[in-house]
């Protein structure tokens, strides 16, 4: 004990070595990373006046909430919150069962060439939108689902991603533990839920924060099935904004980017650890 | 037969609808998955395929074949060649932003620190957290010319800011770090997982030594996270590919003058703004191909890399 | 037969179709005994193991359970109770939870469990300790753990996978006794692979003797250190291992490292006509004198062992061991006597052994 912390001790020392330099590199980028987040804060509360008066200085003396009021009056924020809410719930749950119930089959239930499977949902992480965007577009428009939150939903009710991190983690759970459950007559289900899912619960939390966050952010896909606007999700609807670069929208559209951003970061702060421990782990590590 | 608590043995089967049923089991838990995989991922490769043969304005009952024209008509278009080497552009700053700079901030806070690391990377997660629609609408501020923070940082240089999304050159680099910016922290995170991982005693040996940071990078920390590194190389050309479309489509619908359009921005005006789907389609299996090409580098390069295994 | 004996007929596994780790075996293992299954690492015996249990599928040949085959019944549906290695314990539950898991899954009436549950705990002195969980546990409290799960399933067959090798060594000598102590109050076909000799000479009534995933000896412990039935038995069993040495046989003589022995009338028809043989004796079946009495030696280096001592000299060239009580220094000089009634003699071509004079013992 004593002779790790001694260890421990002399580590630091050769580390710190010059540490200050990097310290203030790293805090530098920190305030430029930070400055976006802040600046889009700070301005929502300014007045137009104000934010052409501050110059650089995202704070201000006098804060208004009028680019609320404004936003709220001339959108329909609930809807908005209630769509995006709606795809984003669907789209969790679905792609959290999904993930789950294949990883466990690609881990457990002894098929005869697991690594096969795992490896095209592998590569379909990586095929680009652009290739599939056009006749899922059309597989839709065909199925009726064109202009229909389940249309944004339907292709991405599973995700290799979601599959790739939890087999992951259901990997490292020692094979006999599920071998004595086998021996006790447990059926795969159960074994699933009493055992294997109570194990791997931090990369669960984790994926269905990683699933709710992406899909509540997601313009591309929803910008070709949603036309009508009481159909638009939040991201969609900053898109009104963008028309004119006159400045009259700088701070209510600074309001509701605010309010689109404000969900996946109550998220963040709840499940902060867990979510970048699972993604440290996805690394290429075989 | 002595012995207490014995049991007889029961043999046979207990009865369960599953038991009979092995290969449906398996079957049914991945059946969900592999639906999805096929209607969404494998089917529309296949149709786009077809429809890259065909002429054809999406609403049409009937489509024509025309072989390869498309594939032709494309080449010989200026504005895909423009779209295709903007989108080298925007891959080429995509790199820089999110595997070049998370690879050395990663290396920095893992291995070069001491102390506030945890903060620092959680806070640097963050603006991956927004929505590409989102770091779009902040950025156009952010550069807006005439009063934006960084028009107010050209001034007090005494410098008139250049018209950052009007401007052929600058829009590029204006929208990649837009992209960049949102994009960083989710590969500093997948950076930081390999880079914990390499033994910090090796470092230290190799410090006592002597050894400069930047060679105990190239020496030690490289080759031991090189499988890493090239999954981000790969998940950055993707990026670079198409997280640039939200910010093209919501700042400057490929303008001005076609300045800012990419093969992505170009599939989606070709099907859905001039109803040129047969080209649209023909555009998307090139940059398939090209995407195709990088993982077969990517292979290439993996076999010569070291693995930690 | 009895209704539940075990019975591989000819069993073969191979995992790619061309390099088999089972190597057609057949093999009785009757009911209600401790049977080890004993072995070198990658001799096959854990895959014997999880074959009877279900969890290894079996290329070729027949498993039979009860007189049944078996080959392809599912492990849930064999009724068997497997201790593992590492115990396989689940983390996310309390020892009582553990225990009552298989018990709850089996519909067990919920008076029942609770009694089998306090039974065993009891048994292994572990009440109180049901409301821990494994990672609060000692290795060797998770080791009971894991015999008190498997021991409420009363199951027929009880099977160990090497249970005791993460334990150290007081603990292993006390988990020893107390898993024979468990097979006489239960008495279930209690199955244990191992690659200790001592705890298969302890623990075991049969042992079975595996290398290259073939079976070697099948006998009681006695006989497998008596009488090997081969150079491999003879070396794999005991320890320090026997020594073997190339002899010739000279007529009525046999002929060891130099030194002439006379053959008992009772070998010579054992020996035949064999002109060459491997000959065998056990570090405890040779003596040291300062007299001449045979080959003279000098002393390479000595292993104490407390109570008695492990004496490694050269002979022609190679490692010699006895055992003795006393004291020798490196580099004295000593004289070997064997005690040629106990030595072991084997085919030089086949290195099974030729027979023992007195017969066959008792198997």
């Amino acid at each position: 004990m004593r002779i790790r912390k001694e260890k421990e001790k002399q580590s630091i020392q050769i580390r710190s070595k010059g540490e200050w330099k990097y310290q203030i590199i790293l805090i530098v980028s920190l305030i430029i990373m930070m400055y976006p987040i802040i600046y889009m804060i700070g301005t929502s509360f300014k007045t137009l006046s104000d934010i052409f008066a501050s110059g650089l200085n995202v704070f201000t003396a006098n804060p208004t909430t009028a680019n609320y009021t404004s936003v709220f009056a001339s959108n329909n924020v609930l809807r908005l919150l209630r769509n995006s809410l709606t795809i984003a719930l669907i789209v969790t749950v679905s792609k959290i069962i999904t993930s789950v119930l294949a990883s466990y089959c690609l881990c457990f239930m002894n098929l005869k060439h697991p690594e096969i499977i795992f490896g095209l949902f592998t590569v379909s992480m990586f095929i680009p939108f652009s290739v599939i965007m056009i006749p899922n577009y059309l597989t839709l428009s065909q199925m009726g689902l064109n202009n229909t939150l389940l249309g944004v939903a339907l292709p991405q009710l599973a995700d290799a991603m979601g599959i790739y991190r939890i087999r992951q983690s259901m990997r490292s759970i020692p094979k006999p533990l599920i071998e004595a459950a086998r021996l006790d007559n447990v059926g795969h289900f159960t074994i699933l839920r009493r055992i294997v899912l109570p194990l791997v619960k931090p990369a669960v939390i984790a994926m269905i924060i990683f699933f709710f966050i992406n899909s509540w952010n997601e313009f591309v896909w929803p910008m070709l099935i949603l036309k009508r606007e009481e159909l638009y999700t939040i991201t969609l609807a900053l898109q009104t904004f963008m028309d004119s670069e006159s400045g009259s929208a700088w701070g209510s559209s600074m309001a509701l980017a605010t309010i689109a951003t404000m969900v996946p970061m109550v998220l963040y702060i709840f499940a902060q650890r867990k979510i970048i421990g699972t993604f440290m782990q996805s690394g290429v590590k075989e | 037969m002595k012995g207490k608590g014995r049991v007889k043995p029961v043999f046979g089967k207990t009865p369960g609808f599953w038991k009979k049923h092995r290969k449906l089991e398996k079957f049914v838990y991945l059946l969900p998955s592999i639906t999805i995989f096929c209607v969404f991922m494998v089917w529309p490769i296949v149709y786009n395929m077809y429809l890259s043969t065909m002429e054809w304005n999406m609403v049409s009952p009937t489509k024509k074949f025309v072989g390869f024209d498309n594939y032709k008509n494309v080449f010989s278009d200026p504005g895909f060649l423009k779209a295709l080497g903007n989108t080298g552009l925007y891959v080429l700053l995509m790199m820089v932003f999110c595997f070049v700079a998370p690879y050395f901030y990663s290396y920095v806070m893992g291995k070069l620190i001491t102390r506030g690391a945890k903060l620092y990377r959680a806070l640097m997660f963050f603006p991956s957290l927004l929505s590409l629609a989102v770091a779009a609408i902040v950025f156009m501020w952010l550069f807006n010319s005439v009063s934006g923070p960084v028009a107010e940082i050209y001034e007090l240089f005494g410098h008139e800011s250049p018209h950052w999304f009007t401007t052929s050159g600058y829009v590029i680099v204006a929208l990649s770090i837009a992209t960049g910016w949102r994009s960083f922290g989710y590969n500093l995170i997948v950076f930081l997982g390999a880079i914990v991982e390499v033994p910090i005693e090796l470092i230290e040996a190799a410090k006592l030594e002597k050894a400069s940071n930047w060679k105990i990078f190239w020496r030690i920390v490289f080759p031991l996270t090189s499988p890493t590194a090239l999954y981000v190389f790969i998940i950055t050309f993707v990026m670079g590919l198409q997280y640039v479309f939200t910010p093209i489509q919501m700042i400057t619908k490929g303008g001005p003058n076609m300045a800012s359009t990419n093969l992505v921005y170009l599939i989606y005006q070709y099907s859905f703004q001039f109803f040129q789907t047969g080209r649209a389609a023909a555009v998307a299996i090139i940059s398939l191909i090209i995407f195709l090409l990088v993982l077969l580098l990517q292979n290439r390069l993996n076999k010569r890399v070291h693995y930690e295994n | 037969m009895s209704t539940i004996d075990i019975e591989f007929k000819n069993v073969s596994k191979s995992y790619d179709g061309k390099n088999y780790i089972i190597k057609g075996i057949d093999l009785l293992i009757p009911s209600g005994q401790r049977t080890i299954l004993l072995g070198p690492s990658g001799c096959g015996k854990t895959t014997l193991l999880r074959m009877i249990s279900g969890l290894e599928t079996i290329t070729d040949g027949e498993l039979y359970m009860g007189g049944e085959v078996v080959n392809r019944l599912e492990p849930g549906d064999r009724n068997v109770a497997m201790v593992f290695q590492n115990y396989a314990l689940y983390p996310h539950m309390t020892v009582e939870k553990n225990i009552l898991f298989g018990m709850e899954i089996a519909k067990i009436a919920k008076e029942e469990r609770e009694r089998r549950l306090v039974q065993a705990l009891d048994m292994f002195g572990l009440t109180d300790y049901r409301g821990r969980y494994p990672k609060e546990l000692s290795g060797g409290q998770r080791q009971r753990v894991a015999l008190c799960r498997a021991l409420v399933k009363r199951a027929p067959y009880f099977l160990l996978d090497e249970p005791l090798s993460n334990l150290d060594a007081q603990l292993r000598t006390m988990a020893r006794a107390e898993l024979v102590r468990m097979h006489k109050v239960y008495l279930p076909t209690f199955i244990y692979v191992t690659h200790d000799q001592v705890e298969a000479m302890t623990i075991g009534e049969k042992i079975v003797v595996l290398n290259e995933g073939k079976i070697q000896q099948y006998d009681s412990p006695d006989v497998i250190y008596n009488q090997p039935k081969n150079v491999f038995v003879a070396k794999f069993i005991g320890a320090p291992s026997m020594n073997i040495e190339e002899a010739a046989v000279d007529g009525k003589n046999l002929i060891v490292s130099g030194t002439k022995v006379p053959i008992p009338a009772a070998w010579r028809e054992k020996i035949g006509n064999r002109t060459k043989v491997k000959f065998g004796i056990r570090p405890e079946h040779v003596e040291l004198m300062t007299e001449p009495a045979g080959p003279q030696v000098q002393v390479h280096y000595v292993e104490n062992q407390g109570d008695k001592k492990s004496i490694a000299f050269l002979l022609d060239g190679e490692i010699f061991m006895a055992t003795a009580g006393t004291h020798f220094e490196t580099q004295d000089t000593m004289y070997l006597k064997m005690d040629w009634d106990r030595m072991h003699l084997f085919d030089a071509d086949t290195t099974e052994n030729v027979g023992y004079p007195g017969g066959e013992e008792k198997k």
